[in-house]
């Protein structure tokens, strides 16, 4: 028997990872990519798709030079850390 | 976090609690106040404060920079929370709702 306030919570929950991802998709901030093995990239944010399977950036730092857009494997990243700048007064 | 991404009640009732993060591949453990647990994919979203860091001083004290932390469920091994630190109130929930939406 399924616990309806059960899902609803989920889909609360769900929601909120929907919105905050369509947020970072708007707003574009830095972040820094934890890597599986141990590397961090610096980027902006461009968008994720809905099964978090690719995460594409833009301004990438890399070895080579700042790469202008790319699409990172989402397999490949531990952890995203988002750098949200916010002035006081700005809702 | 499988035993959290089950029960999407506990999740609620922790929100704004702090965890302590530990990874599989031992890079540096993370902590942070909990904000949400995706149902489907398991992701784990924690909020660091700035205000309650004093590592970083900004140059401009009039902006306020707020860190989140996506964490992917894969990459975690351990998962623990820690009631010794003050939760966060549920007005600051509240704001970061706001600034996460």
């Amino acid at each position: 028997m399924v616990d309806v306030s059960d899902n609803s919570l989920a889909f609360q929950q769900r929601m909120r990872t929907l919105r905050f991802y369509r947020k970072m998709s708007s707003s574009t901030p830095a972040v820094v990519l934890y890597l599986h093995d141990q590397k961090e990239l610096q980027a902006e944010f461009s968008g994720i798709d809905s099964s978090e399977s690719k995460v594409a950036v833009s301004h990438l730092h890399t070895d080579w030079g700042i790469v202008d857009k790319a699409v990172v494997r989402a397999g490949d990243i531990a952890n995203i850390e988002y750098i949200l700048q916010q002035e006081e007064g700005e809702i | 976090m499988d035993s959290y991404k089950t029960k999407p009640k506990l999740i609620e009732e922790n929100r704004g609690r702090l965890f302590r993060v530990l990874f599989r591949n031992d890079q540096i453990p993370v902590e942070g106040f909990l904000w949400n647990i995706d149902p489907v994919s398991g992701t784990l979203f924690l909020l660091k404060d700035s205000s309650s860091s004093s590592s970083i001083t900004s140059s401009h004290p009039e902006e306020a920079e707020h860190r989140v932390y996506s964490i992917m469920s894969d990459a975690v091994r351990s998962f623990e929370k820690d009631d010794s630190v003050q939760p966060l109130s549920s007005e600051a929930l509240l704001e970061w709702d706001q600034l996460l939406s």
